[in-house]
């Protein structure tokens, strides 16, 4: 009998439309002790079928048919109060977003001791014993003094130990765990991923692993379930899935993992022009004021005097994790903040030394696409008005060219004129990130920032948006600054790479040198924690491939 | 930071502030018409020009305002609030003297408004679409809209000819002697009414904003941790829900203690409770400066130290204004 079973399960979400179907037909089931991966995109449903499991559906959604079997006894028809004794003892779970599921006004070691109490009946003393040696089981060092502090003094990483070590607290039959690295940079996603191998190893728990990332699933999983709106299109063993997948779908999810193996990387040498490039940056160096107790002030060095080129027409990466200063450098390049030392040249002209109105004027020239699709475009604005503001406020055109020159903006990304009247809230996440790219585009700018700017899209979205910037950049001979933490997508995309580690540039050189060959341990380690398909492969002895 | 060091800058901070406070309030009075002496006069049914000014250069009214704000603040910062006119008793004696009845009021009708108010805002917030929560919807309504003197006289026409359940005017029973205790309980029968009377607005502003408050919280990341523990619905709500609901209500609690004792001044008056609200329309009637000036220094330190317990009740519930100031 296997430990979880989910029979013809249909989820469905009161919504003004009346009753949606969010999970349909699922059918899945998790054996004592394996891995079990459920992979879609967002919206697929995958993470609604762990709330269902759970019993923690939101208000509006209801299990409308189906059955969910755990060691033979039906979940949906178990008394909330029966329910609540499994929830958090038998089956576990972890989430997404390890800044905000931790409660902000209680210590982590209290956090932890009221699972203990709650299911174990431990008593005050006991259960903060415990809670201190599970702190000491996620590995967190000096437990002891680490349950007393609140999670806001702890980093993503350490809170998403601290959530592991909650859901593992009464060594659970099943752990759930809802995307639990999306949210943190890959190092400490390899860190986390084998804490989560180790500790379920020892506690011989089942997990559900629930991710849109095939890296991860080849790494993770033995079986794996694949969700494509709601229902399940595909499943299998990982290798043999790997190997050969049924669903169109699956095969372009496998496609969609970035190799980063040197074979695979496209060996034809650019050639490295040394003329004057487009933007030259010496020296960099920006710094923040930041308080530290009663009118005591420090700086806090977010840049410290980087240098790079970037040629016309070619791309730059900039990579690095959360905090390494990739964004503040760009921003810096943007003038939207202000640098404490160091020369920009953009196209000859002196960045640095601009300013009001011939500062304003010369924005025109960089452009910025943000990260987040859903709240860079101002919600009350047509997306034709989003995309011709910068023409009214900086642009050349004539006042009556500027609806023709959106109209040729809107085809150049791909939309077509006759959306320019629909709102943002009206596209998809894609399509929202495309009136980004037109609304950067239109003043003819000569350096596009693309600050993390296809993060926040689902894989396949993500493909057609690098090949949208791509194709741009052909046509119209644009120049990137790529800020990026995805080595996937940055070896994608750039000519060029400079890898940032807390404030300064470790290591920089053209693409496949650094891929290929990198030279710095911190580089070496990042390329490391990328979860592949090949090692996955390798590991499990498979040669052939795909 | 630790606490002892807040505690020092913000009593530093109140300082300034209260010493700000009585110069303004000095030049204000000094600015509108008249003076006590008229008020004298009056009493007397009449006095000559001569006569007035002799008043005046008693009381030392005649010299230029500027040395009486210099000779009032320096006497204050001795702890002298000067000398009624009107009373012919010293100011410090008569605020005293009526103080603790203000006080009491005060304070009940703020704790009373919030705790029902955080009552019904949580309530109301467990079911955002159930009764309960539009009845708190439609008297957070009937809260704004009605004065508080208006819910006063209601309250004292329904329970001095209807019901007569409550005393309506008075602070104790004179009839009544004995020890601490029926005294005690004699006090608590009458401040029943200027309590829920003066408590009825509050208690409006407080669940309405707890609800919303509660409602963001309910919806958020680390409450479906909570219920992933398995805890029960009671633990969700009270220990994880309403204590990172509370900073909101509890930080404008403290920005309504001013609006609360200028609410007791009209309470006061509708229930004859003999507090400084009472002394306060009385002095302001009779031009009777000093008096008028002790009672606002009072109020303001009654909000300064309000402001101060606000500010400590925060960092008591939320670590993280503990690290930040």
């Amino acid at each position: 009998m296997p430990l979880l079973s989910v029979e013809d399960l249909r989820v469905e979400l009161a919504t003004r439309g009346g009753m949606v179907p969010v999970v349909d037909a699922l059918s899945l089931h998790v054996e004592p002790g394996e891995t079990l991966s459920i992979v879609g995109e967002s919206g697929s449903g995958k993470s609604m079928t762990a709330l269902a499991i759970m019993g923690l559906l939101p208000r509006i959604g209801h299990i409308a048919k189906g059955r969910i079997l755990f060691e033979g006894q039906d979940l949906t028809q178990m008394e909330d109060s029966a329910l609540r004794d499994i929830r958090g003892n038998q089956i576990g779970m972890i989430f997404q977003e390890p800044m905000t599921s931790l409660n902000p006004v209680y210590t982590v070691g209290e956090q932890i001791a009221e699972v203990l109490r709650r299911h174990q009946g431990l008593s005050q003393t006991d259960a903060w014993s415990r809670a201190i040696e599970l702190l000491d089981a996620v590995h967190i060092p000096n437990s002891r003094r680490r349950a007393a502090t609140y999670p806001h003094e702890m980093s993503g990483g350490q809170r998403q130990r601290v959530m592991i070590a909650m859901a593992l607290a009464c060594q659970p039959k099943i752990l759930i765990a809802d995307e639990p690295t999306t949210a943190l940079d890959v190092t400490v996603q390899a860190e986390i991923f084998d804490l989560m191998r180790e500790l379920s190893r020892e506690m011989q728990t089942a997990t559900i692993l629930i991710t849109h990332d095939m890296g991860v699933v080849a790494e993770m999983a033995d079986r794996i379930v694949v969700m494509l709106k709601g229902e399940k299109v595909d499943g299998g063993r990982v290798h043999d899935l790997l190997q050969n997948p049924q669903h169109s779908y699956t095969k372009s999810l496998i496609a969609s993992v970035p190799h980063l193996t040197s074979e695979t990387l496209d060996t034809t040498a650019r050639t490295d022009e040394h003329d004057t490039p487009l933007l030259r940056v010496r020296d960099l160096t920006v710094q923040f004021p930041v308080k530290k107790g009663f009118g005591k002030r420090e700086m806090f060095t977010a840049v410290n005097g980087i240098s790079f080129d970037i040629a016309k027409g070619k791309t730059l990466a900039l990579v690095g994790e959360s905090g390494s200063g990739k964004t503040t450098a760009a921003l810096a390049v943007a003038r939207l903040v202000d640098a404490q030392s160091g020369e920009i040249t953009l196209d000859g002209t002196d960045v640095l030394a601009l300013e009001g109105e011939a500062l304003r004027r010369a924005r025109a020239k960089v452009q910025v696409i943000f990260q987040d699709p859903y709240s860079s475009l101002n919600p009350r604005l047509r997306a034709g008005a989003i995309v011709s503001e910068p023409l009214d406020n900086l642009g050349t055109y004539p006042v009556t060219d500027r609806p023709a020159r959106a109209a040729e903006l809107f085809e150049q990304v791909g939309l077509t004129p006759d959306q320019m009247n629909l709102f943002p809230h009206q596209f998809s996440g894609g399509q929202r990130q495309r009136i980004g790219i037109a609304r950067a585009l239109a003043t003819n700018p000569s350096l596009i920032i693309c600050d993390e700017a296809v993060s926040a899209l689902d894989v396949i979205i993500q493909a057609q948006i690098l090949d949208l910037l791509k194709d741009l950049q052909r046509d119209l001979d644009l120049t990137y600054l790529f800020i990026s933490h995805d080595l996937g997508v940055v070896q994608q995309m750039c000519d060029d790479v400079a890898v940032m580690y807390m404030g300064d540039i470790v290591e920089r050189g053209t693409r496949n040198a650094v891929f290929a060959d990198p030279k710095q341990d911190y580089t070496r380690r990042l390329l490391a924690a990328v979860p592949s398909i090949e090692r996955a492969q390798h590991k499990l002895g498979l040669d052939q491939p795909i | 930071m630790n606490i002892l060091k807040v505690l020092a800058q913000r009593l530093s901070y109140a300082l300034a502030l209260l010493i700000a406070v009585l110069v303004l309030n000095f030049t204000m009075i000094n600015l509108a018409p008249g003076d006590v002496v008229d008020t004298i006069a009056a009493d007397m049914g009449g006095a000559s020009a001569e006569l007035m000014e002799q008043i005046r250069t008693e009381y030392g009214l005649d010299k230029p305002i500027i040395v009486q704000l210099g000779n009032y603040v320096w006497r204050v910062l001795q702890f002298d609030l000067g000398h009624s006119y009107f009373y012919n008793r010293p100011v410090t004696e008569m605020i005293f003297e009526r103080l603790p009845a203000t006080l009491l009021l005060v304070f009940s009708a703020q704790i009373f408004a919030l705790i029902l108010g955080i009552l019904l805002g949580v309530f109301a917030a467990i079911r955002p679409n159930g009764i309960l929560s539009h009845i708190v919807t439609l008297f957070a309504l009937f809260g704004y809209a009605a004065p508080v003197f208006w819910t006063g006289i209601l309250l004292l026409i329904a329970f001095s000819l209807n019901i007569p359940l409550f005393p309506v005017a008075g602070m104790r029973d004179v009839t009544i002697d004995g020890g601490f205790f029926p005294q005690a309980l004699s006090v608590a029968h009458h401040l029943v009414l200027p309590m829920l009377s003066l408590g009825s607005i509050f208690i409006a502003l407080y669940s309405r904003l707890c609800r919303a408050s509660m409602l963001e919280v309910l919806g958020s990341d680390y409450i479906r941790t909570a219920k992933a523990k398995g805890l029960s619905p009671r633990d969700v709500t009270l220990k994880h829900g309403l204590k990172n609901a509370l900073p909101p209500v509890v930080t404008l609690a403290g920005l309504q203690f001013s609006a609360v004792i200028s609410g007791a001044v009209l309470v006061e008056s509708v229930f004859s409770w003999p507090g400084l609200g009472q002394l306060a329309l009385t002095s302001i009637l009779a031009r009777d400066t000093p008096t008028i000036l002790g009672i606002l220094f009072f109020s303001a330190l009654v909000v300064i130290i309000g402001n101060l317990l606000t500010d400590l009740a925060l960092r008591l519930i939320d670590p993280r204004i503990r690290k930040s100031t």
